[in-house]
């Protein structure tokens, strides 16, 4: 375990941008959003001092600067899925393959939560994995190095403590900060983040026990509040026996009848992946080139599942939220032996018709 | 890496008019695309889009594949304006195809309706390049009505000529003519009477999902039990390589882990036949 101050974690920041793209967390209204860091900070500003700000967040103008990044508080608004799975990109040019393929930009996500690390292990899964890898989001991946941070102010949406998961990182990063009194205790996670400690060897020292002892308390404190605000949803038996056992029920139905199909909460979630593949002429005309382009979808939405010839699986909302739903906590676990939800809470926050995922399963649990 | 969305260009050798909305395409690919029977490709028209095929064609023929389509959608009435030497593209193939291999010894029982004869054409082909490998074939078709059959050639003239012990072909249309000699009734209706071992057999459907649904409940009745009955499962097949999401049925991509399902495999997932 190593110990690095925030003036020098700066600094090193500051030499990594000659190199990558990094983003980050800062402060835009009442929630945190993924900027883009620029190197105009002026060597020598500080960053926040002290222990972390609790909720409510702090109005903060986000310019990018490092100082205004924030490592702990809470999740960004959005996840990180569009660093490595893009809401849009075209897949394939043709009838001439184009053969200019860009290497994408070398790119540092810092601050990502333990529920953003879970959901890279879900899009692994799926694009990594099997018999037809995607090369687009394995480049994207491989080009991106990870520098979590634990969670230190959970919104009343988290729940990640009801899907096997902790408000910290315990696997899936390069280097994991946790914040304590003057610096950052540091967790590698992998031999790139090993090599970013290498690289910068003079900035690092071994953590003391006190200060792991530091991180240890503010992170047991964290994980009792989540637990603590989802006791009521806690039904004592896991997700995919409440979806195998009450698959008919009629709250599902009920349930439904508040989603009004704008697939807010597809877009917002960190695992979601269904997409839908459409063609159209690209270039100038003398080309005549086409190109297959790549969108994010959404099982939400009435047509997902329908065909040509107009037979559709799932006609009714109802059945489309129960997909949604048993998709992440029972097909993809049989499928890939993982649960397909963080519970990040961003589904939570984003529906318009106030659909609580917890709530839910509590209802189709009874 | 190889890039799973890129598509094979092709080159349209022949349209074949089946029937008044089935066309087959003979393509040439620009190179050899080999399959098992039973696996599907997606077909794209340049620009317009991209629809999921199961070749009518015997995978021993390397050179070409033919895909018979219906015009029913956006892509398929781009495709039947589509003439010779027009280019479209292929990605593929795709899903498991049919388990030859736990067909050997046995009888085959094929039952198609309408365009569904397509794959089976290029499952039936493939059974009698090696017919001695299985019992007997027992081939049952129905069509709408008698110019709704498609590959009338074969249906009503070569395969009757193949050696009786071996292949027993079974025809029906739901609507006669004035021309049409043969049986009246739905495709189930070739089911009666019939002189299959069914214990000893398999069932391998394809057709229109309420065509499926009777025969199965009808193979159940005669005797056959779930696993026995191989479906050809239409769903929307979109990316083609179990990522997208459109066609999961239940826990199941169809497009990888199918698009063939034995029915005690999928006979409790909801939806099974929309």
């Amino acid at each position: 375990m190593h110990f690095i101050k925030f003036k020098d974690f700066n600094n090193l920041l500051r030499k990594l941008l000659k190199e990558n793209a990094i983003y980050a967390p800062g402060q835009t209204g009442e929630n945190l959003y993924w900027q883009k860091l620029n190197s105009n900070t002026p060597k020598g500003t500080s960053t926040q001092k002290g222990t972390s700000t609790p909720i409510p967040l702090r109005a903060q103008a986000g310019t990018g600067g490092l100082e205004n990044i924030v490592y702990d508080q809470i999740r960004a608004a959005g996840s990180i899925k569009p660093f490595l799975f893009h809401p849009k990109e075209t897949v394939a040019s043709y009838p001439t393959a184009k053969t200019n393929k860009e290497t994408p930009e070398k790119t540092i996500l810092i601050g990502p939560k333990a529920c953003d690390l879970k959901a890279l292990e879900v899009l692994d899964n799926i694009f990594q994995k099997g018999d037809f890898k995607d090369p687009f989001y394995i480049a994207n991946r491989e080009n991106t190095t990870v520098i979590s941070s634990d969670c230190s102010s959970p919104a009343d949406s988290c729940f990640c403590s009801l899907v096997d998961l902790s408000p910290y990182p315990k696997t899936g990063f390069d280097l994991n900060l946790s914040r304590i009194a003057d610096g950052f205790v540091v967790e590698v996670g992998s031999s790139r983040g090993q090599e970013l400690i290498r690289e910068s060897e003079a900035s690092f020292r071994e953590a003391s026990s006190h200060m792991v002892k530091e991180r240890d308390d503010v992170r047991g404190e964290v994980l009792a509040q989540v637990k603590k605000q989802n006791e009521e949803y806690d039904a004592g038996k896991s997700y995919q026996e409440i979806l195998k056992k009450n698959f008919e029920v009629d709250a599902w139905r009920t349930e439904a009848e508040k989603c009004v199909e704008c697939a807010a909460c597809v877009q917002v979630c960190p695992t979601c992946y269904c997409f839908l593949l459409y063609d159209q002429a690209s270039g100038a005309e003398q080309t005549a080139g086409y190109e297959k382009v790549r969108v994010w979808d959404a099982c939400q939405y009435p047509k997902f599942s329908q065909v040509a010839g107009g037979a559709n699986p799932r006609k009714r909302r109802a059945e489309r939220l129960r997909h949604r739903y048993a998709h992440k906590f029972d097909y993809f676990l049989e499928n890939f032996d993982i649960v397909a939800c963080t519970g990040c809470g961003r589904c939570i926050q984003a529906c318009p018709g106030k659909i609580d995922m917890r709530e839910v399963l509590s209802k189709i649990g009874k | 890496m190889k890039n799973p969305y890129l598509p094979v260009s092709a080159e349209i050798l022949e349209v074949i008019e089946e029937t008044p909305n089935i066309k087959t395409f003979v393509l040439k690919p620009k190179e050899e695309i080999p399959f098992r029977t039973g696996q599907f490709m997606e077909l794209t028209v340049p620009g317009i889009g991209e629809a999921p095929f199961t070749p009518s064609s015997s995978p021993q023929v390397k050179e070409k594949l033919d895909f018979t389509v219906m015009n029913a959608g956006k892509v398929t009435s781009a495709l039947h304006k589509a003439k010779p030497s027009d280019k479209v593209g292929v990605r593929g193939p795709y899903g498991a195809g049919y388990p030859l291999d736990e067909f050997k010894g046995r009888e085959v029982l094929i039952v198609g309706g309408g365009v569904g004869l397509a794959p089976l054409r290029s499952f039936f082909l493939t059974l009698i390049e090696d017919i001695k490998l299985y019992q007997k074939i027992t081939f049952c078709y129905g069509a709408r009505t008698p110019s709704d059959i498609v590959y009338k050639n074969l249906v009503m003239k070569e395969w009757p000529k193949l050696d009786k012990k071996k292949v027993a072909l079974r025809l029906t249309v739901d609507a006669g003519d004035k021309t049409w000699k043969g049986k009246v009734g739905l495709v189930t209706t070739t089911l009666d009477n019939l002189k299959v071992d069914i214990g000893g057999s398999v069932a391998v459907v394809c057709g229109p999902p309420i065509m499926m649904k009777f025969t199965t409940f009808k193979l159940i009745d005669l005797g056959y039990k779930p696993e026995q009955i191989y479906l050809s499962m239409e769903k929307n097949m979109s990316c083609g390589i179990g990522k997208c999401g459109h066609c999961m049925m239940g826990k199941y991509y169809v497009c990888k882990d199918g698009p063939v399902f034995t029915y005690d495999k999928i006979k409790d997932l909801p939806a099974v036949w929309d």
